[in-house]
């Protein structure tokens, strides 16, 4: 009898195919109407908004606006926070490294937590929607320095 | 002396809006458009819309105590593509139309029915269909919305607004009205003094009743079932809740009410009917939580340890899985004169009032709360054995919450 893949290769490949699964820090779909802002408590329910913590631990943490994670972000220490991911506006559902993501703030759309931080895939598409949704144009550290952008009171 | 007389009987008739004319809409009536009609009403006026199905650009009230009436439930057809009505001056009556059928955007909240930064609004006996927002307050004080029927079904749920919804709305009195299948039922907003009562909301996709940042509100007798996350009242403050009924809602993340961050409020006599959990309570303080009833709950209440200086007094809790939990033994809410159908104790000077304390959280609970796959063990004997030893001697479960007055018989 043939044999197709000799055992020693085949236990290497299990083994490497083990490592990167664990590997995979990757942000998961957020389900509509069941997963719950990992801040806030509320209930996700508009897909437009919105973020996903990996922490370290392999956990995802889901929230349901950019004010929330930020809020999350800022009450805790930096190593621990993860790899962090904004939904993209103009793509319901698709998650941007906030390293890399364009944010608008002060404009026109109101999020689920009354304020008006939102993510997109890059500074030059935040750029673009802003003549129409207003606000400015700012990055993720410029959002996480500036502590008045929580919702209001 | 005459010129005085004619002033006051002037004021009068400015005082008295039916005086105004009645404007005709509809097939063989004065206008045939309510555009039409709109714009040529003076402050006052009455448009009457005959029944029949009206294709029409968004519709703009900018006329001041105009009153907009259907007679035989016409139907204002947004045809999947527009806002249907917008009502934008103040003192402004809308009855009887049925708004139908805005179609849904991502860039654009379209209501049925939109008040635009006006006062005095009166909203009432209207139907709202399919509508991706149904009635929409913004930047309105002191509008009236009463008795609507507001449903939608057929939307996505990616796509779907709120039935009633406030923003910097203060002063509303949303009252009797029925809404079905929005993602939130009725959602106030940074709306302060407002009230809702007698509501009916049910099958919604989140949230059957949502307040977030809204002041000295009242929520009293409206019946929120069957919604898929329950109720949520945040970060507010001085909150009346009483004599509501939460029943039906069931899911991880479903509560009959959450309360999130309120500081200061009222809690009474309300019914926590078959929900995962009934009332979950974190962040808030200085509540007063008396005469509900807790029953056939998967959880009666969870209180979080950051929930300060709340009291529980003279409540029902039966036939729950769990009537008490927290989430770390430093809690310290107050339990004083509830009546528990798991407590075993006895009144031997017969006051009515037990003579051995009452502790309600369940070891099993913490345990729970902890590792939630432990929750298969909970019909196991050994569960059983633990909960007793834990009850007769607590060493696991707060030390705060007991109640040490616990009721031989549920009052009243």
């Amino acid at each position: 009898m043939r044999r197709f893949v000799p055992p020693r290769r085949l236990a290497l490949l299990a083994l490497v195919a083990f490592f990167a699964a664990c590997r995979a820090r990757e942000p998961e779909p957020i389900v509509l109407n069941e997963d719950q802002c990992g801040y806030c408590r509320m209930t996700i329910s508009d897909a437009r908004f919105g973020g996903e913590a990996v922490l370290p631990t392999g956990r995802v943490l889901k929230f349901d606006a950019p004010e929330c994670m930020l809020s999350w972000a800022r009450s805790m220490p930096a190593d621990q926070r993860g790899d962090l991911y904004i939904i993209d506006l103009q793509h319901p559902g698709t998650f941007v490294p906030v390293t890399t993501a364009g944010f608008l703030t002060g404009g026109s759309m109101q999020g689920p937590m009354g304020g008006s931080v939102v993510g997109f895939a890059s500074a030059a598409k935040a750029e673009e929607q802003r003549t129409m949704l207003g606000g400015r144009v700012t990055t993720w550290a410029e959002l996480l320095a500036d502590t008045a952008s929580m919702g209001h009171h | 002396m005459r010129h005085a007389l004619a002033t006051a009987l002037a004021l009068l008739v400015a005082a008295q809006p039916a005086l105004g004319d009645d404007l005709t809409v509809g097939a063989g009536a004065r206008y045939a458009t309510i555009s039409a009609a709109l714009e040529a009403a003076r402050p006052g006026d009455r448009v009457l819309v005959h029944a029949g199905t009206y294709r029409e650009p968004t519709l703009v009230i900018r006329t001041p105590r105009l009153t907009l009436e259907g007679q035989g439930w016409p139907v204002l057809d947004g045809q999947g593509a527009r806002e249907v009505l917008v009502i934008a001056a103040d003192d402004v009556t809308v009855r009887g139309i049925v708004a139908a059928n805005t179609g849904i955007s991502n860039l654009q909240d379209r209501a049925g029915i939109r008040a635009r930064e006006v006062r005095n609004c009166v909203i009432e006996h209207n139907r709202l269909r399919d509508n991706l927002w149904g009635i929409y307050l913004q930047r309105s004080a002191d509008c009236a919305v009463r008795d609507n029927d507001v449903e939608a079904h057929g939307l996505r749920q990616t796509e779907s607004g709120n039935g009633i919804h406030l923003w910097y709305s203060p002063g509303a009195r949303v009252e009797n009205n029925h809404v079905r299948g929005h993602r939130d039922g009725i959602y106030f907003e940074f709306s302060s003094h407002g009230l809702a009562r007698g509501n009916v909301s049910e099958r919604s996709q989140r949230y059957g009743l949502h307040f977030m940042f809204s002041d000295s509100c009242a929520y009293l007798e409206n019946t929120f079932r069957d919604n898929n996350s329950g109720v949520a009242v945040m970060y507010s403050r001085g909150v009346v809740i009483a004599r509501n009924r939460f029943q039906r809602s069931w899911g991880s993340a479903a509560y009959g009410l959450l309360l999130k961050d309120i500081n200061g409020g009222e809690i009474t006599d309300n019914v926590f009917e078959r929900n995962s959990t009934g009332l979950f309570v974190e962040g808030s303080s200085r509540l007063q939580v008396r005469g509900n009833t807790f029953t056939q709950n998967g959880w009666a209440a969870k209180v979080l340890a950051d929930a300060d200086e709340n009291t529980f007094s003279g409540n029902r809790f039966s036939g729950n899985a769990f009537d008490v939990t927290t989430n770390s033994r430093s809690a310290n809410s107050t339990f004083d004169g509830n009546w528990w159908d798991e407590y075993a104790g006895y009144d031997l000077n017969r006051d009515g009032v037990g003579d051995t304390a009452f502790h309600p959280v369940r070891l099993f609970a913490l345990v729970v709360e902890q590792h939630p796959a432990a929750l298969l063990l909970l019909r196991s004997p050994l569960v059983s054995i633990l909960d007793a030893a834990e009850r007769v001697l607590p060493v696991l479960t707060p030390e705060a919450l007991v109640d040490r007055r616990p009721l031989m018989r549920p009052p009243r």
